[in-house]
């Protein structure tokens, strides 16, 4: 005879194999579409040739000189990594699109892994959050663009590994691991203080996998990161005219911004905080500009990608208040749950992701509070669920909200099914371009290459060439709605 | 928080269903691609003029790569820049989209500038883009005067 707590935790493991599965399934798809997009020109040859030509060695040496803004040693490696793997197998492609395969399937099998999936209740929330994801904006940037490695994905994958040590018992290796993950984020782009970030919101909130030690090993590890920035690099923050950028309703060229803000970068520093925290809860505005909101302000039609990404993003944006507002008397007594600790780092890392992106704001850099709204979309979603289930199972209000809740479901799932179609867009694009990447080059003004610089240049642009990316006008079937329902910045 | 039912509620069923369809649907489709069939980004056949037309040089150089004759006349099918089918060679489908950097492509790609082929292009590019005649030109097409065009008749032979 099967004893019920036998029979609970059969079922709990079926739960938590099904969300796997639908983790894996989605990955597979996404990859699919990921293999199709060749390497893009701009960043992607510009470092594939300094790899080419400097070693590692050179490369941070050239970091490290007087006047140097940026010190990115683990990028270096990343890049050099995927040239050296590039050149043994003679195809850079497969290097780069190797590395990011193994970057999206580790990515959401670890966010299954978060989510604690134990009943059919947890596996139909745990399918929206996979499903936000890869659905939200703040995603898509993480994965149509390589350098040849996406560092922005890659800080994504140690946002997730960052809460899985510190959802756990207390260990020296966690402690140890948090040390090292967090250095290696943090020393690959500057956004990677948000894992310190997630590790001191987490012990705040109870979480104990990383113990006081771990996070004061993490703490050191930002000490010296401060020091190589602000005493051996000259510190400085990046210029106003370094790229284009919005504010408001219109977008600036670099002249323009100088023009118009230099008296004044207070208000167009805070104004690109502020974009980066709302972006996160409404899908808008984007990289500073509030499309929206221009929208309605000048009666024009709103597009349907458009209100999907905004309806779908501020409805789930509610629901994470409305589970605020539900668990509020016990965080006023500083009782906090598992789930309450996922929402609250959340609200951390929103506000310090914004905080990060006052110079300068686009999607990509928001992606780790991107990846932690889905997260937090969970415990929330499940909550809605479970309150429904026993007070008004039956009632009219109940199916009304049981109703409203699967159209939630239904704009993520509409909006992780439209991705697709934006790649098709980008390796449209991606092609055009390196079929007059000659012209591209004579552009940059770059110094002439050497025969070893052009042989790797030719090589990725033939590669690039032979992907038979189908024309994303032409492209038939469930693309044709699926190209209206994605929100092309 | 108390364990779910071991029958997953109405708002249960509500919430997983749109994800499982999109699973189930996911799963059909890349099995299907496994099979060869292209389900997940199905797409018409481009001829080397169609992909010339809509700009899309990439496909026009695979489809060369592949074999295609970069001379040859091709069908333009409706929808297409014309409302009918039409018939043109790449060069003819270069100069209608009216961009140089397309005409280029198409020359490197092998197309034939010069001659009758030329003489013809340059008449055409009277009709369609005339700023194009001065790249016809420099790449290796004899110049005709649009009067002598008109005798050539050019125009008539690539209407339907």
């Amino acid at each position: 005879m099967i004893e019920p707590v036998d029979a609970e935790r059969s079922a709990a493991s079926m739960w938590r194999r099904a969300a796997y599965c639908l983790a894996l399934l989605l990955a597979t798809a996404l990859c699919y579409f990921l293999v199709h997009v060749p390497l893009q020109i701009s960043d992607d040859v510009t470092n594939l040739i300094g790899a080419e030509a400097n070693s590692v060695g050179e490369i941070i040496a050239g970091e490290l000189s007087p006047g140097a803004t940026y010190f990115r040693p683990m990028l270096t490696l990343a890049v050099n990594g995927a040239f050296e793997a590039g050149r043994a197998i003679n195809s850079y492609f497969l290097a780069a699109k190797t590395i990011q395969i193994a970057q999206v399937v580790v990515l959401l099998l670890l966010v299954v892994r978060l989510l604690r999936v134990e009943t059919a209740r947890d596996f139909a929330a745990a399918s929206v959050a996979l499903l936000a994801v890869v659905g939200m904006h703040t995603f898509f940037f993480t994965v149509h663009e390589l350098y040849p490695v996406n560092t922005y994905m890659t800080i994504l994958v140690c946002c997730a590994v960052m809460l899985v040590l510190c959802d756990g018992k207390g260990s020296l290796w966690r402690d140890l691991a948090a040390a090292g993950v967090f250095a290696f984020a943090i020393f690959t782009i500057e956004t990677g203080v948000l894992l310190w970030v997630i590790a001191i919101a987490g012990f705040a909130t109870g979480f104990r996998g990383v113990s006081l030690r771990g996070v004061g090993g993490m703490t050191a590890v930002l000490v010296l990161f401060v020091v190589v920035k602000f005493a051996l690099l000259s510190g400085e923050m990046p210029a106003l005219d370094e790229r284009s950028a919005s504010f408001g309703f219109r977008s600036y060229g670099q002249q323009e911004l100088v023009a118009t803000f230099s008296d004044r970068r207070p208000l167009f520093y805070g104004a690109n905080v502020v974009s980066s925290i709302v972006t996160v809860f409404a899908a808008e505005p984007r990289a500073g500009l509030w499309r929206f909101a221009r929208a309605i302000v000048r009666g024009e039609t709103v597009p349907a990608a458009m209100l999907l990404n905004v309806i779908t993003s501020l409805a789930s944006s509610l629901l994470l208040f409305w589970f605020v507002r539900a668990r509020w008397t016990a965080w006023r007594r500083l009782a906090f749950e598992r789930d309450d600790r996922i929402v609250l780092v959340f609200f951390a890392v929103v506000i310090a992701n914004g905080c990060v992106s006052f110079p300068y704001t686009k999607d990509a850099i928001v992606s780790p509070a991107g990846l932690l709204f889905a997260l937090a979309l969970y415990p929330a979603l499940r909550a809605a669920l479970q309150r429904l289930d026993d007070e008004a199972p039956r009632r009219r209000a109940g199916v009304a909200l049981a109703c409203l809740l699967g159209l939630l479901s239904l704009g993520w799932t509409l909006r992780a099914a439209a991705v697709p179609a934006g790649l098709l867009y980008v390796a449209n694009g991606y092609q055009l371009e390196w079929v007059h990447v000659d012209a591209w080059l004579v552009d940059q003004g770059l110094p002439p290459y050497s025969s070893g610089q052009r042989q790797v240049i030719a090589r990725v642009g033939q590669e690039a060439l032979a992907i038979d990316v189908p024309n994303w006008r032409l492209v038939g079937g469930w693309m044709r709605w699926a190209e209206r329902l994605f929100d092309r910045p | 928080m108390g364990r779910a039912p071991v029958r997953p509620s109405l708002a249960t069923v509500c919430v997983a269903m749109p994800p499982l369809v999109l699973a189930a649907t996911t799963a059909v489709m890349l099995l299907a691609t496994a099979l060869g069939m292209r389900p997940l980004w199905p797409r018409t056949p481009l001829t080397p003029a169609e992909a010339i037309e809509i700009g899309d040089e990439a496909a026009f150089i695979r489809l060369v790569a592949a074999g295609a004759d970069p001379n040859a006349r091709s069908s333009v099918g409706p929808g297409l820049g014309r409302d009918s089918t039409r018939m043109r060679t790449p060069l003819e489908a270069a100069i209608i989209r009216g961009q140089e950097r397309t005409l280029e492509t198409v020359r490197k790609m092998g197309a034939s500038i010069s001659g009758d082929t030329g003489r013809d292009a340059v008449c055409l590019a009277y009709e369609e883009t005339p700023d194009l005649i001065p790249v016809l030109v420099r790449y290796g097409a004899p110049f005709v005067e649009e009067d002598a065009c008109r005798v050539r008749g050019a125009q008539a032979r690539i209407a339907p």
